[in-house]
């Protein structure tokens, strides 16, 4: 390893006073040039609620909508982690029917705006099969998500070596048995860290069902913007809410990406 | 492999058209179909849907919703003797979402326009909104009149999709336009010295100017149309329409409607629900260009 040496070296300073000017010189010019009046009392007031009657504090509008998004990343992940795994292993099928079918969704979702395939679902299909907005949010999110974890455990089962399945083979293994008990436990170690990432990207990607109006983080968000013109400290803490449920999950997938690698 | 692949993609995109084609239509009551006044007496719920729009909906510090409309939805649903339930929507998808049935009427400040109403059924006038213009006064110190503002230099910021927007492409066609999602956005570009102006419904602008008179001015030689406001339905109920539009003229008759936008648009005392600004609950009946409807 080359970590070693100096902590800091020359150039090193250099980048850091640099860096140190330049966010002098934003925060300078933002305080200067912004007319604005931070009231970030808002944010306790739409975070927190006291119940008048039993006086115990609850949450309010910002941290309600925070619960609906991490209910949306919980069960669009499930969702899309399960359809997903089938897909994938769809495009991998030896018959024809269920490769062409998988190829299809993928692209299909793959090749559209995420924005105009929420909004075609929601308004056209999701009104006709009668779900409600939650579940069709929840539904809309795992779909898309599903497309790019099917290429990722496409990717992750095609990555382990010819060889492995050649050699099942001659032991006589069927074709199910060699996929569930020596492609799969190999591929999952090389997916984990790819499906983290697209898990993240789901989180984040949840904001977008806010269009249809599911009051999740960035609705919510936007009702108490439009309310009090608080435009900026709401944002601001709309974005740390994100960022700490994205890098938790980043976390743990870390914790157990180690733990997969000793096994 | 390429042609058969956008063989079948097309054959994909022609079934889920079939399968929506007759969900589509259906939307639309057409002649036999019930009333969604039936619907909504069967029911015992009525679903409105609201866009957040300051003083008509916004959503109150105790979590929920709050204004002029508010108030209306909630007498309405009494006096219809059901249950109201308020779908806060997103103002880009709300016309979508009245037509694919998320909910049985549009209550959210909708000005009536020929172009709207080719897609919905509006009732009668429930509100008349006047329109404000507020602008920099630095950036526009100078400019009065329409001529003034009417140049490719001058830059407006407005809500997308909303009256004012409309309004001044059309007075002000060399200007440019940015759109935003809330009025608070494009009031917030004038204050940061972005854009030279915005146009928005009263009382948020003469709000605007009393809150920032060190940075705002109102350019005095400029007049904008009035509008009127009424409930949005899916075409073809008349039942809904007349029953409607017979509940706005009695609750002009016994005042409800003018008492009711007297507190909402011509006080500030409910800002304190809504964390605003300067909820110091000073009235602005005073202020000349604050106009009432009649």
């Amino acid at each position: 390893m080359t970590r070693s040496g100096r902590w800091l070296r020359l150039g090193d300073h250099l980048l850091l006073a640099v860096l140190v000017v330049v966010l002098a010189a934003l925060v300078y010019r933002v305080s200067a040039g912004l007319n604005y009046n931070w009231r970030w009392s808002v944010i306790a007031r739409y975070a927190f609620l006291r119940d008048p009657e039993t006086g115990r504090w609850a949450a309010n509008t910002l941290l309600r909508g925070f619960g609906t998004t991490l209910y949306l990343a919980v069960s669009g992940s499930i969702l899309a982690l399960v359809a997903g795994v089938g897909l994938g292993l769809g495009r991998l099928s030896g018959a024809r029917l269920p490769r062409a079918l998988a190829r299809t969704y993928v692209e299909l979702v793959r090749n559209t705006p995420p924005l105009v395939f929420v909004f075609v679902f929601y308004f056209f299909l999701s009104s006709q099969l009668q779900l409600g907005a939650l579940a069709s949010g929840v539904v809309c999110l795992a779909m898309l998500q599903s497309a790019y974890v099917a290429e990722i455990v496409r990717a992750g089962v095609q990555s382990v070596g010819r060889g492995q399945w050649e050699a099942a083979a001659s032991l006589g293994l069927s074709r199910t048995t060699t996929l569930r008990d020596i492609v799969l436990p190999q591929a999952l170690r090389r997916v984990l860290p790819p499906l983290v990432n697209q898990l993240t990207s789901l989180v984040k990607d949840s904001s977008i069902i806010s269009l249809i109006s599911i009051p999740e983080l960035t609705y919510a968000a936007s009702e108490v913007v439009a309310s009090t013109r608080a435009v900026f400290e709401v944002w601001i803490f709309v974005a740390v809410l994100y960022f700490v449920l994205c890098s938790s999950i980043a976390l743990l997938g870390g914790r157990l990406e180690r733990r997969l690698s000793h096994v | 492999m390429g042609l058969r692949w956008v063989a079948s993609l097309a054959l994909v995109l022609v079934l889920v058209s079939l399968a929506c084609a007759p969900g589509t239509s259906g939307t639309q009551a057409g002649g036999g179909s019930p009333s969604v006044i039936e619907e909504i007496q069967r029911r015992g719920t009525m679903r409105i849907g609201m866009s957040i729009f300051v003083p008509w909906t916004m959503r109150g510090v105790d979590g929920n919703l709050v204004g002029f409309e508010v108030d209306v939805a909630r007498r309405l649903a009494a006096d219809l003797g059901v249950e109201v339930e308020l779908v806060p929507t997103a103002w880009d998808g709300i016309v979508p979402a009245l037509l694919s049935g998320r909910f049985d009427l549009i209550v959210s400040g909708m000005t009536i326009t020929t172009q709207r109403n080719v897609t919905l059924n509006f009732t009668e006038p429930y509100s008349y909104s006047g329109m404000g213009m507020v602008s920099h006064r630095e950036l526009a110190a100078g400019l009065e009149s329409v001529d003034d503002f009417n140049r490719p230099e001058i830059t407006f910021a407005a809500r997308r999709g909303a009256t004012p927007a409309t309004i001044i492409a059309r007075i002000f066609p060399q200007a440019r336009l940015l759109l935003f999602d809330d009025d608070g956005a494009g009031f917030q570009e004038v204050l940061n010295g972005n854009a030279h102006a915005t146009v928005s419904s009263e009382p948020s602008p003469t709000f605007w100017l009393l809150d920032h008179p060190e940075v705002l001015t109102r350019a005095a030689g400029i007049e904008f149309p009035r509008g009127a406001e009424g409930f949005a339905l899916r075409k073809g109920d008349v039942d809904a329409l007349n029953v409607f539009n017979n509940w706005i003229r009695l609750r002009w008759e016994d005042g409800f409607l003018e008492e009711r936008r007297r507190h909402w648009f011509e006080t500030r005392d409910w800002a304190p629900l809504v964390a605003a600004e300067s909820d110091s609950g000073a009235s602005t009946e005073s202020d000349p260009h604050l106009e009432g409807s009649s």
